[in-house]
């Protein structure tokens, strides 16, 4: 695997697990995919139900700002992580990608390191619980 | 003396005989009988308290619907009648996760249940209904917070409601048919009067408002704060609706939470940016007549070290000025001295000087604010949390507080009353004679007056004195230039429930509020009781070491009383310290705040020294007024 894939790999792992702090009327600590998918359904709504106002528009610029914002700062911590990888063998590489990504996935899927209070289901989550 | 309506025998005679009957249990009773049902067994000519709560949410509000209450407004009447209820998390076979009962039945309640977007709520509900299946509701389901956001924010219609909202418009009337209905069937019209409902709902605009009807007669949909944003929009609304009415509709609508208001429940401005002419203050004063100054999103009387010295107010506080600010904790700051009923007071006094007329002749009650339709459940033991803008409890119980550390389990509304009756409840909350007490039942009387003996408190007839030779409160001191007042209060200890004796009370204290040099003066007297009763509580194990008393009583003359300036008197009383409802949780899961490895995730603010370990539950009466 390439230095250049892995980075890619690693940003989606990141951008799909990784719990950051982020405020949408209420402040959760999730994934960043999460934050996207509540943006992207909040603007559909807006198209289908035509409900307006300030706070849906506060909502999705909320949104799409700190989506983009952990967008950008997460694709440099893939970055500086693939540097730590230059010296290793595309094989090497590849064994070590999958290792982090599964250890990764099973601990965020298992442990509820999620807080995520718009879900009104639990205030803590596991990554299945807040995809749910 | 209590008559039946009549069928018509001729319209003059009928309007004779109710005139009379009106007239002859007005001058009995002290209230107007207008409604038909059968005579209370149980007289009190000098009146008696009656313990309830006036601001219950069930399923048919969105901030509980949406936080997996499912309680009816039927349910909520069962369970303030003392009916175990069940309530969220729900499990997979829709059982309930936990059961709550009250210790002590109440004796009147209301379900105030909010009436913006009844008609959404309903439709995303119910399956079948046209919309039901529309991306907006599916949300609601799936992602009930975020809808609850959403669906508060939204500033133009929905379009699931329909081109021309018809959808909504008609789902609207099923919630507030089902409440009323609710209502009516809970209501003993036995002689037996062991219980009373009103037809209430919440108006939620920039200030929330309760609104309780004496009776029947109703409008067809409640007035929301969608058609009516402005309180004084309500009350157009509600005189105009009323008068097309058979029978008198009469209402009291009742602000809550000032604390939280950011400035604007005592705001003496209109919408038009006019300053509050002579009218409007009348208008306000006649249909607001009572504030709500306790309940589960914190105390309103006044806030510590803000405007006062007085270092009972750091009782519940609610360390923000907007409710907003409970989500988003950037907007917090301490709220200012004019969010608070004191200072409202204040500011009533000051407006009457300008205009001739106090819009903020407030009496006081409390109540819980629950979103679980548990009306009455204001212990501190065993507290579920009142979802709502708490902690939202859906599907699984959180290990963790059950509601954010700055609320409280509220209080309760007590009224002054003949009998347990619509009417008699209904004219106690015209007249202001009523009290808050943050959840235990004590019985709490306060008359003013220029000449009450010096033996009054040790005799058997305090009550008969009180009213012969004073008011009581909620009253005003006639004008007397010649003498100072004097005032009585005395306080007996709630008695408790079986296996749960009531607590020992602590002090008993007059706030005066008066108006010197257009500033705000106070004075807070301690006439009975003492702060120095060497109560002692381990706030580990809760054990209280008590040498309070049962009952407290003083009389109180204010020597340094001016005939020419107004002035307001209300009474407080203090019970010995207990455990507060989060330092019982916190125990109960056992956290050491001296052991960390004992504060899990969700319990750390067991440990955070901005809120107290333990509380002094407490009483306020409605204030009595002089002016000059």
């Amino acid at each position: 695997m390439s230095v250049r894939a892995t980075k890619w790999v690693l940003w989606v792992l990141l951008y799909c697990i990784a719990p950051v702090p982020y405020t949408l009327g209420a402040n959760e600590t999730a994934p960043p995919l999460r934050l996207f998918l509540i943006s992207t359904l909040t603007g559909l709504l807006q198209v289908t139900e035509g409900a307006g106002g300030w706070v849906w528009r506060t909502f999705i610029l909320l949104g799409v700002g700190q989506c983009l914002l952990y967008a950008l700062g997460l694709y440099f911590v893939a970055a500086f992580i693939c540097r730590a990888t230059t010296r290793l063998e595309d094989s090497s590489r590849r064994s070590l990608t999958l290792a982090i990504v599964a250890v990764s996935l099973a601990v965020a899927c298992i442990v509820p390191i999620y807080e995520t209070p718009l879900s009104s289901r639990s205030l803590y989550s596991t990554l299945l619980q807040i995809l749910y | 003396m209590r008559r039946r309506r009549q069928p018509a025998a001729g319209v003059a005679f009928v309007v004779t005989v109710a005139t009379v009957s009106v007239c002859l249990t007005t001058a009995a009773f002290g209230f107007a009988r207008i409604e038909t049902r059968a005579p209370c067994q149980d007289q009190a000519p000098l009146r008696r308290p009656f313990f309830g709560d006036l601001h219950v949410h069930t399923r048919y509000s969105l901030d509980a619907s949406t936080q997996g209450t499912r309680t009816t407004p039927a349910q909520a009447y069962d369970f303030a009648r003392g009916k175990t209820i069940g309530i969220q998390p729900w499990d997979a076979n829709e059982a309930p996760g936990r059961e709550v009962q009250l210790l002590r039945p109440l004796d009147f309640a209301a379900v105030t249940d909010h009436a913006e977007l009844f008609g959404e709520t309903e439709i995303c509900r119910t399956p079948g209904l046209e919309g039901y299946d529309s991306l907006m509701c599916r949300v609601y389901r799936r992602w009930p917070k975020l809808a609850f956001f959403l669906m508060n924010g939204r500033a133009t219609p929905f379009g699931f409601c329909g081109e021309d909202q018809s959808r909504c418009a008609t789902a609207d009337t099923l919630p507030w048919r089902d409440m009323r209905e609710a209502a009516e069937a809970a209501y003993d019209r036995s002689a037996a009067c062991s219980f009373t409902t009103f037809i209430a709902y919440e108006w939620t605009g920039y200030t929330h408002r309760n609104v309780i009807f004496r009776g029947t007669e109703v409008p067809d949909i409640a007035p929301s704060s969608v058609e009516f944003p402005h309180e004084t929009d309500l009350w157009d609304t509600l005189e105009e609706r009323c008068r097309d009415q058979r029978q008198p509709c009469d209402f009291v609508v009742i602000p809550h939470n000032s604390n939280v208001s950011a400035s604007t429940t005592f705001q003496t401005t209109l919408p038009s940016g006019n300053e509050l002419d002579a009218a409007e203050a009348k208008r306000k004063a006649r249909n607001e007549p009572l504030v709500e100054i306790m309940q589960h999103k914190g105390s309103s009387e006044c806030y510590a070290g803000v405007g006062t010295n007085d270092e009972l107010c750091g009782f519940e506080n609610v360390p923000y000025d907007y409710l907003g600010a409970r989500f988003v904790t950037a907007m917090r700051k301490i709220p200012a001295a004019n969010n608070f009923v004191r200072e409202g007071l204040a500011i009533g006094m000051r407006v009457q000087r300008k205009v001739g007329v106090n819009p903020f002749r407030f009496g006081f009650i409390g109540s819980t604010d629950t979103h679980l339709g548990t009306p009455g459940l204001s212990a501190e033991r065993n507290y579920p949390g009142h979802g709502g803008a708490g902690v939202p409890i859906r599907d699984i119980l959180p290990d963790s507080l059950l509601d954010p550390i700055e609320y409280n389990p509220g209080g309760l509304a007590v009224l002054w009353a003949e009998e347990n009756s619509r009417d008699a409840l209904f004219a106690a909350m015209q007249r202001r004679e009523t009290y808050a007490t943050s959840g235990p039942r004590i019985n709490f009387r306060f008359f003013g007056g220029w000449d009450l003996p010096a033996d009054v408190c040790t005799r058997p007839d305090l009550a008969d004195i009180g009213y012969a030779r004073g008011v009581p409160m909620g009253g005003e001191l006639p004008r007397n230039a010649s003498a100072a007042p004097v005032f009585v209060s005395r306080a007996l200890k709630d008695p408790g429930a079986q296996g749960h004796p009531g607590v020992a009370l602590q002090r008993l204290q007059i706030i005066k509020l008066w108006i010197e040099d257009g500033s705000t003066r106070e004075r807070v007297i301690e006439i009975d009781g003492s702060a120095d009763n060497r109560v002692s509580i381990n706030p580990t194990t809760c054990s209280v070491q008590s040498s309070g008393t049962d009952s407290l009583c003083a009389r109180w003359r204010d020597d340094d009383f001016d005939s020419t300036q107004a002035a307001v008197y209300y009474s407080r009383v203090v019970q010995d310290p207990t455990c507060r409802w989060s330092t019982l949780a916190c125990n109960q899961a056992g956290v050491r705040c001296d052991k960390p490895s004992t504060i899990r995730r969700g319990w750390e603010d067991c440990c955070n020294d901005d809120y107290p370990k333990v509380v002094q539950e407490r009483a306020w009466t409605s204030p009595i007024w002089y002016n000059p």
